[in-house]
């Protein structure tokens, strides 16, 4: 019970980090993802008097002519006598840009700027209002999952600083003793360092299961459906770095005890 | 005989308190000493002094080779390496088994485990430790934890033991199988100093007794 005590914990504050680490790349792949998908679904609709090839526009990555064939023939339809070449003739130019990424607001206002400028282009029609909204949507959701990020870092990094005491209190006395005999740090320290070690693994095992299970939750599968998008997460990687990151706060965690330790000597 | 310990008008003490001034002192290898002095006279701070625990405010101290003015973290670890402690209230680890706290010196001086384990046994054995040897400190009455931190202070032969008021804490025959361990780590060519607040009784072998009063060092005959 004491041994369980001793490690849960420093076992619970790092898989609070790790977890949050987790749901922040998680947050930040599917809003990065779905970002994508909205970038490919939205465009601008410009109108030009002269046929346009290129704008040399760095967030632009395609220009589409809009191909009005199928709306002049439903139009000759319904018209009796409708001219559909000479319609065709004093007709405009319509396009789409296509971007590159999910424009920001900015980028949009720059954007349309830079349209302007060009004299044959007379009307731009770029959707703002929508755009904005869900840039906005999306800016919200990355801050949130940077906030969650951030206030369980601190909740966890108060849980160390509690479980340091902890440690201070059970080892100071072994330590010293060592000391007194001559032990150096490795043989001294070497206790809280197994410690850190052994709560490190069990940390990434736990989060290795519990990003598992989400990853194949109904749940998780069903909102990844509802948007549209694919995230491909690499447990191998994420869990190597999560045992890296596990590694060194609880190593630097062991090295604070002992240091405070031998100044407090 | 070569010196253990050079004092030389050492001034030690905490921050705001001098506790021992102008002491002037030396031990030779293989000497006996006894501390002596009232309770806060300064019997400890002086050991503490002795192991490195604290600094001398003034003067020169000589510990071995190691002016322990200016010596470093790494050789005071060193030089404790040679220096067994024994305190009153022992100082053995708690959740260490007995055989693991005697076998500490050896773990630390990277003895191996075979020859240590002999060491450990036959220590126990001249002690009587031997059907405690898996059983925790807490297990033991003090005079078998105190049999216990002499064999620890003298299993890796020494050159030198502080003992801190060794037999405070224990019954007149604890203390005179304590004392006779000390008399037996002597013979064995190690220096033993030991604070305390009265010289034991019918002590058979010849010693020095270094008189703490008024801040000041006393040889006494």
């Amino acid at each position: 019970m004491n041994y369980l005590k001793n490690h849960l914990s420093l076992i619970l504050a790092l898989v609070s980090i790790l977890f949050s680490i987790e749901v922040y790349f998680i947050f930040n792949k599917i809003v990065t993802n779905y970002s994508q998908k909205i970038a490919n679904n939205y465009n601008i609709i410009i109108v030009s008097n002269k046929p346009i090839k290129n704008l040399n526009l760095k967030t632009i990555s395609q220009i589409d002519p809009i191909n009005i064939e199928s709306s002049l023939q439903n139009l000759k339809q319904n018209l009796q006598g409708f001219d559909i070449k000479k319609l065709k003739s004093e007709l405009p130019y319509f396009y789409k840009l296509h971007f590159s990424k999910f424009p920001t607001p900015n980028e949009i206002e720059e954007l349309t700027m830079q349209l302007k400028k060009i004299p044959s282009i007379k009307k731009i029609e770029t959707f703002r209002a929508n755009q904005n909204r869900i840039y906005n949507l999306l800016i919200l959701t990355k801050t949130i999952s940077i906030i969650f990020m951030a206030i369980i870092l601190f909740i966890s990094f108060l849980l160390i600083l509690k479980q340091m005491e902890v440690w201070k209190l059970e080892h100071n006395e072994r330590m010293y003793i060592m000391d007194l005999f001559g032990a150096p740090f490795l043989l001294k320290s070497g206790v809280l360092l197994r410690l850190a070690i052994i709560d490190s693994i069990i940390s990434v095992i736990i989060i290795g299961i519990v990003i598992t299970f989400i990853l194949n939750s109904n749940l998780y599968q069903n909102i990844l459906n509802q948007l549209g998008i694919t995230i491909n997460v690499n447990i191998l990687i994420d869990l190597s770095l999560f045992f890296s990151i596990s590694i060194i706060v609880s190593i630097i965690s062991t090295i604070i005890v002992i240091f405070s330790k031998k100044s407090k000597n | 005989m070569s010196k253990v310990i050079t004092a030389k008008n050492l001034k030690l003490g905490y921050k705001n308190e001098d506790i021992i001034i102008d002491a002037s002192f030396s031990i030779k290898t293989g000497e006996f000493i006894f501390l002596t002095g009232a309770s806060g006279s300064g019997k400890t701070t002086i050991l503490k002094h002795l192991y490195g625990e604290l600094k001398p405010k003034d003067g020169f101290l000589q510990i071995g080779n190691f002016d322990m003015n200016k010596i470093s973290h790494s050789k005071l670890l060193y030089l404790r390496r040679f220096i067994g402690i024994v305190f009153q209230d022992y100082k053995l680890i708690k959740d260490w088994t007995i055989e693991k706290n005697v076998k500490l010196p050896l773990i630390i001086a990277g003895i191996k485990e075979e020859k240590a384990q002999k060491k450990v046994d036959k220590l126990l054995a001249k002690v009587k430790l031997t059907h405690k040897a898996e059983n925790y400190p807490y297990e033991l009455s003090g005079g078998e934890q105190q049999r216990a931190a002499v064999i620890r202070a003298i299993i890796n032969e020494p050159v030198m033991i502080l003992a801190d008021e060794p037999t405070g804490n224990l019954d007149d025959f604890s203390a005179k199988v304590v004392m006779d361990l000390f008399t037996f780590a002597n013979q064995l060519g190690i220096t033993v100093v030991i604070a305390t607040h009265h010289l034991p009784k019918d002590f058979s072998i010849p010693y020095r007794n270094i008189h703490i009063e008024g801040k000041k060092l006393y040889e006494l005959s």
